[in-house]
């Protein structure tokens, strides 16, 4: 208990730079990986607007980023982190991993919320004449809403389980304080402390997604 | 009104061979009269619905909406004639997480009317015509199937087309319901002079409502006839799918011993109370 309240300052710096890495990454992930989504449902072959060489390639694109195991992604895009944020360690550095891996995490999770959609809604549209971004935003968007609060609960939940392996380029946060207080200095007292605020961290997110995509949701 | 041309639909999906779904058929609509068009499910006949809309363009043909050839617009051009055309379907289509007031708001919004007062005033008008104004800013899924596509009329009806496409619209209705929906059909009809198309298996709904019936087998149309001859006893249609259309009821041959062994129902409560759950139907239309 002693040695808690002594780590307190680094326990609450770990827990701001998780908030710092999941409050930057995940947005972007939602503003990009949202268009990319609905990219790849509207191009998909027998969709509304096909395009399919050009959706192969997005599609394996993401396919590929998707496939790369985290640590190794986080190794090799090293150079491209050190060109954006200017540097290849702590909290900064690691974001740019993090989203570079989260935009088509959840650009996937988007495009299976409009496909289980089922195309009732929007031949109906067609027929009352809609262009292809007025039925995309005022059908797609508006039914899929509650399934993308979902996948934004997901993916953020996901990521900051992800956000321990930042560790390895110095990004902190509460998975990598676990990490290295708790399994590599064998104080196992610590390591439950912060996977307990992981746990509550995690919890306080799904609860909170669940209610909001409950709000929105009116279909039931 | 509507003049169909020599239209043919081929479907090629690759690596199979291409399905002819609807084959050189040519068919005359007058205004304001109720064609119906009636076959079983893969006869084509929805394909055909959806060709005069170009939802599915046709491989071949014209689509003449009052001397226009839909199949010459480029998309813009469509876009505006399809607000001429409104269209149900048997799933309703509606958007669920939108009220009923915004759904039938969307259709004005996607036909150019702008003022969101407008689209409002003419939506409530629109929700009147299937009294189901009161339901307003209930969600689609606090509705009976009755009540969605009544919505589903209001939404087509507000942009005050010249024509109503309806697909298999009561095929998911019980038939007091569908009794209700029909009824509004016809109202439509007579009181807005609205050309109606409608799609169906079921040869009552071309018997209480069109003018006009085509049967389609296999993409063409085999047989046409005027449907109050559906009324006299003595009509026997040309072809043999004509004659199974309207003979009664869905014969099936089973084991003779099944009958025996069936309890007897003597219990026969519960009648009224099926029959309450749709007033306005048996009561054979609005109040």
């Amino acid at each position: 208990m002693q040695r808690i309240i002594e780590l307190r300052p680094e326990l609450i710096q770990a827990l701001l730079e998780t908030f710092a890495m999941i409050g930057v990454a995940i947005p972007i992930a939602v503003l990009l990986g949202t268009p990319l989504g609905i990219w790849l449902f509207v191009h998909a072959p027998g969709s509304i607007a096909p395009q399919p060489k050009l959706h192969a390639f997005v599609s394996g694109l993401v396919n590929m980023l998707r496939s790369f195991p985290f640590l190794i992604l986080l190794i090799a895009i090293i150079p491209f982190t050190r060109f954006v944020v200017g540097t290849t360690v702590g909290t900064a550095a690691a974001i740019v991993p993090l989203t570079i891996n989260a935009i088509p995490y959840f650009a996937r999770l988007v495009e299976q919320n409009i496909t289980q959609l089922g195309t009732g809604a929007v031949e109906a549209s067609r027929a009352m004449g809609a262009t292809r971004r007025q039925i995309i935003r005022n059908v797609l968007l508006v039914d899929a809403k509650p399934g993308i609060i979902g996948s934004i609960t997901i993916t953020t939940v996901s990521f900051i389980s992800y956000s321990a392996m930042v560790g390895l380029v110095g990004g902190g946060g509460i998975g990598d304080f676990a990490i290295r207080y708790g399994y590599y200095r064998y104080e196992t007292p610590v390591m439950v402390i912060a996977v307990i605020l992981m746990v509550l961290l995690v919890t306080a997110v799904q609860l909170g997604g669940n209610r909001l995509a409950c709000v929105t949701d009116k279909r039931l | 009104m509507i003049s169909l041309c020599n239209i043919s639909t081929v479907f090629t999906a690759r690596g199979k061979t291409p399905v002819t779904a609807v084959d050189d058929v040519s068919l005359d609509i007058p205004k304001g009269s109720i064609q119906g068009i009636i076959g079983f499910s893969g006869a084509g006949k929805s394909t055909l619905l959806r060709n005069i809309n170009l939802l599915e363009r046709p491989t071949q043909g014209q689509v003449l909406l009052d001397g226009t050839d839909l199949t010459q617009l480029n998309d813009e051009e469509l876009r505006q004639a399809r607000h001429q055309i409104g269209m149900i379907f048997q799933g309703f289509n509606l958007v669920n997480n939108l009220t009923v007031a915004q759904n039938v708001e969307l259709s004005l919004k996607f036909a150019g009317v702008k003022g969101s007062r407008d689209r409002r005033e003419r939506a409530a008008e629109a929700l009147s015509i299937v009294d189901i104004a009161e339901k307003a800013d209930a969600y689609p899924a606090h509705l009976s199937g009755g009540q969605k596509q009544r919505v589903a009329i209001a939404r087509a009806l507000a942009t005050r087309p010249r024509v109503l496409l309806c697909d298999e619209p009561t095929s998911a209705l019980d038939p007091f319901t569908t009794a209700t929906v029909l009824q509004y059909l016809a109202d439509i009809n007579r009181e807005l002079g609205i050309t109606v198309v409608v799609v169906t298996h079921e040869m009552e709904v071309v018997k209480a409502l069109t003018d006009h019936v085509a049967v389609m087998e296999s993409g063409r149309i085999v047989e046409r006839f005027p449907a109050l001859q559906l009324h006299d006893p003595q009509f026997q249609p040309a072809t043999a799918i004509g004659k199974y259309l309207v003979s009664d009821g869905i014969q099936v041959d089973r084991a003779p011993t099944s009958a025996d062994t069936l309890t007897p129902v003597t219990a026969v409560t519960g009648v009224e109370r099926a029959l309450d759950r749709e007033p306005v139907a048996v009561a054979g239309g609005r109040d």
